[in-house]
């Protein structure tokens, strides 16, 4: 195979790795600070993906437009579910919490089932089938618009830990919660804050998402697998690790397509899980 | 604790007999709680007694009934010696995740998503796996149905009753026995705090490796019963998640880490299950998914309101002991 | 009744860091078989640090521990207890869905898989704390003070050669901390249980403890008889910042 396709083939792999990425990293964001595991994670990327594929249906706005809605009402769905659903659970322990999301992913998904059938739905734009000639090399321009826009709104997220006040309130939580509580922040408001700033990335994940693969409720559990994978693979907690391993995923995948038949393509990933957790069970980008 | 052996031993007695006052129907509907019984049992040992929650549960069934199934119909070797292979494929996979997960002792959220994960891309594999039919499917052949083969397991329903009744037996019995002896205290003390338990002398490592290897076996025969009793096995329906939610269902409804839990679950799950079949085929709402999201909302408010279990409630009321105390 | 020959524990020039922070500094000490040995000092000295080496919670990053002459330095928590090393949390740590008597039998199933032997040591155990009558009680059931006498049984239970308690005393009324105080005198007069004790409530050190090391910053900075530490400057200082104890 000629090295241009090849090189094609990873580009886009590491494009759509930016956009798993920014999926982990709401994951990660959520779990570093609230200590839950978001096992409905790709459920609601997938209600962000049917919301995206029916706004455009129906306004026939470019989904980028649309993505500024579904990131406010997804940051506050996530608020308002730890607010209301999940927050009593904190305390619980964690194999509670886990089957309590469970039971959450499993409704969302056979609702979306339910409301809107096994077929796959797809958000067609103008410029799908447009692309970009860098050098020699080959790439969709939608894949390369959405993997900017997921640049961005990691960016965005990095800049609110890093220079709100909100944004560091949370980090004083995740680091100490006694600490935090003594000196008086409202965690259960803090909480709720980074659940729906997770959830929002999650949401603009999905929106962008929607432009690059076809919609079906199936693919709710896949991306939570595909997520927990990432994370796992980066290190529970690491803002970074989750974005690298977004981008490892995302390339494995492409790659993988091109050795082994497209439908077994996740078996590269889960290998990967696998080396990652015997040699490096920390993950590849945290300390011990 | 004499009241309960008494109550239990009533019990064993009309199940023993129930077979002749049923329908082919209700007699399925048996089978399938006993079925949900044991497996849930045998989940149960993994997560009720040890705490090592998992949701893959479903990939111990599927590797059990696709080992015996494939060494039948490929090789003609009788279930009761594939019985033999299906279980040690399961806790060698078992030993491989929790050796995987518990390692470095990092927490059990590790272990939760290995399950998953394993189960999943077991299915994925299997879809791809000629050899057993892929996709396809794979199908036992399957003899005059009248006729009851012990060997190969082939006969009519009720041959797969009493089966079934006998593995429920045997894991209440195993449970019953594992729990007064030092593997079920140790498994009870890493549930309820591994640091104590390590202070105290366990050896938490091992005895999670115990857990996951013996809950692993046991569900291995809930794969080998399946497949004998189905005769077909695709990929897609027996590694499912919905598969392990259905397992896992039935102990946390009944009552996780309780001897008698996952049976009352599992009783009450499938007559439930059944209903709602009939109800919604009745209505015509016989859409995909419906069923699934009342499991979900069942698991939700099982989880939320009654996260012991209705047992441990009813057993107050009804005068049981619990069945392991410490005393004789 | 102590032995001049080898110490049954010895701990020698051992450190713990944590990052930045020196929690156990070069510290040295001994208990020699039969001997109940206090180890006391200020809030945040790093008695405890110093018992979960001890124990195999933590690993020192120097030193060496010998116990009954085995270095069991960086050694998992169970084996140590197979060892013969029991030892209690300063923050109980029951098995909260297990009665009182299963609690104990935990510890009571060391080194045996016969559960008659086990219910035996669990019922001495008990026995030797006054809680036998609660046996069947659910251990999140208990008080606190009963939980600390729980935790203390179900080490003992363990058998072990020495044990080790992490401030037992703390939050007991005085005459709870005098029944205690007799159990591990009868305990070690009687069977010959080594202790080696972190206590504040110096009622208890002063009752108990035939010799007394002081922790400061991590470091060891005094040793000997309760009086004599009782009334070493440093050691004074170390607690108020004066030279002055009543």
């Amino acid at each position: 195979m000629p090295i241009e396709a090849i090189a094609n083939i990873v580009v886009s792999g590491l494009l759509t790795g930016l956009i798993y990425g920014l999926m982990a990293l709401g994951l990660s964001v959520i779990y570093g600070v609230v200590r839950i595991v978001n096992f409905a994670h790709g459920e609601l990327m997938a209600v962000a993906m049917y919301a995206t594929v029916f706004a455009f249906a129906f306004s026939g706005l470019d989904p980028l437009w649309i993505l500024v809605p579904i990131a406010l009402a997804f940051f506050g769905i996530g608020y308002m579910l730890q607010r209301g659903l999940i927050n009593p659970f904190i305390d619980r322990p964690e194999h509670s919490q886990f089957i309590l999301l469970l039971a959450l992913a499993l409704v969302l998904v056979n609702a979306l089932l339910v409301a809107f059938g096994p077929d796959a739905r797809s958000v067609f734009v103008d410029y799908a089938l447009d692309s970009y000639e860098i050098g020699p090399l080959l790439v969709d321009k939608v894949r390369v618009i959405c993997a900017g826009v997921a640049v961005v709104a990691c960016a965005i997220l990095f800049a609110i830990f890093r220079y709100t006040s909100f944004g560091k309130a949370i980090r004083a939580c995740a680091d100490n919660l006694l600490g935090a509580q003594v000196v008086g922040l409202n965690v259960k408001h803090l909480y709720a804050l980074t659940f729906g700033l997770g959830t929002a990335c999650v949401g603009i994940a999905g929106t962008l998402l929607s432009m690059l693969v076809d919609v079906t409720p199936g693919l709710g559990p896949a991306y939570t697998l595909l997520a927990f994978v990432i994370v796992i693979i980066g290190g529970l907690g690491s803002m970074v690790g989750a974005l690298a391993g977004g981008i490892l995923i995302g390339v494995s995948e492409s790659v993988a397509g091109l050795l082994i038949t497209p439908s077994a393509k996740s078996m590269f990933s889960f290998a990967l899980l696998i080396l990652v957790l015997a040699f490096r069970p920390q993950g590849l980008f945290r300390a011990r | 604790m004499n009241r309960s052996v008494v109550a239990l031993l009533v019990l064993l007695g009309i199940l023993l007999v129930l077979p002749l006052a049923l329908d082919r129907y209700l007699l399925s509907v048996m089978i399938l709680i006993l079925y949900f019984a044991y497996v849930g049992q045998a989940w149960n040992v993994m997560m009720g007694f040890c705490g090592q929650l998992s949701i893959g549960h479903a990939l111990f069934v599927g590797l059990g009934a696709y080992s015996a199934a494939a060494l039948f119909q490929h090789f003609s070797i009788v279930p009761w010696v594939g019985m033999i292979v299906a279980v040690v494929v399961c806790v060698v996979m078992a030993s491989f995740i929790g050796w995987l997960a518990f390692r470095f002792g990092i927490g059990g959220t590790y272990f939760a998503l290995l399950t998953i994960a394993f189960a999943e891309f077991t299915r994925i594999g299997f879809e791809h796996f000629g050899w057993v039919g892929g996709t396809g499917g794979f199908f036992l052949r399957v003899t005059q149905q009248d006729q009851v083969d012990l060997m190969q397991l082939r006969g009519p329903p009720i041959l797969f009753y009493y089966l079934a009744l006998a593995l429920a037996t045997l894991a209440f019995v195993v449970c019953w026995w594992m729990l007064r002896g030092r593997l079920g205290f140790y498994f009870r003390a890493i549930r309820d705090n591994e640091e104590a338990a390590r202070a105290a002398g366990v050896d938490v490592f091992r005895y999670k490796m115990y857990a996951v290897q013996i809950s692993g076996g046991m569900t291995a025969l809930a794969g080998v019963f399946f497949a004998f009793y189905y005769n077909n096995l695709f990929p897609d329906q027996v590694f499912h998640i919905s598969r392990s939610i259905e397992i896992i269902l039935a102990p946390i409804i009944g009552g996780i880490g309780t001897l008698f839990g996952p049976v009352l679950g599992a009783a009450v799950l499938t007559v439930a299950s059944e209903g709602i079949n009939q109800a919604l085929s009745m209505a015509g709402y016989e859409v995909p998914g419906v069923k699934q999201i009342l499991y979900g909302i069942a698991l939700g408010a099982a989880i939320m309101f009654m996260p012991n279990g209705i047992w441990p409630v009813i057993a107050r009321r009804l005068g049981f002991g619990r069945a392991y105390d410490g005393d004789d | 009744m102590t032995e001049t020959a080898n110490p049954m524990l010895e701990v020698v020039g051992v450190s713990k860091s944590f990052q930045a922070l020196r929690a156990v500094d070069n510290a040295s000490l001994h208990v020699h078989r039969g001997e109940i040995v206090a180890l006391i000092g200020p809030n945040g000295a790093g008695k405890t640090t110093l018992f979960n080496l001890v124990a195999g919670t933590l690993v020192p990053n120097e030193g060496r521990i010998v116990f009954l002459g085995s270095d069991i330095a960086g050694w998992r928590a169970d084996r140590v207890c197979a060892a013969g090393i029991g030892r209690t949390f300063q923050i109980v740590q029951p098995f909260a869905d297990m009665s009182v008597l299963e609690n104990a039998m935990v510890g009571g199933f060391r080194g045996t898989t016969d559960r008659r032997l086990a219910r035996r040591r669990a019922e001495m155990a008990l026995r030797a704390l006054e809680m036998w009558d609660q046996r069947e009680r659910p251990a999140s059931a208990l008080t606190l003070p009963d939980r600390k006498k729980l935790e203390v049984a179900r080490a003992l239970a363990t058998e072990p050669k020495l044990l080790l308690l992490d401030e037992v005393m703390a939050g007991l009324r005085p005459t709870e901390t005098d029944h205690m105080v007799e159990a591990f005198r009868r305990l070690n007069a009687e069977h010959g249980l080594t202790i080696l004790l972190i206590e504040h409530v110096m009622r208890a050190v002063m009752a108990l403890a035939q010799r007394v090391y002081v922790l400061h910053h991590g470091v060891i900075i005094s040793s000997g008889t309760p009086a004599e530490v009782t009334s070493d400057p440093k050691v004074l200082e170390s607690y108020l910042g004066t030279a002055e104890l009543h």
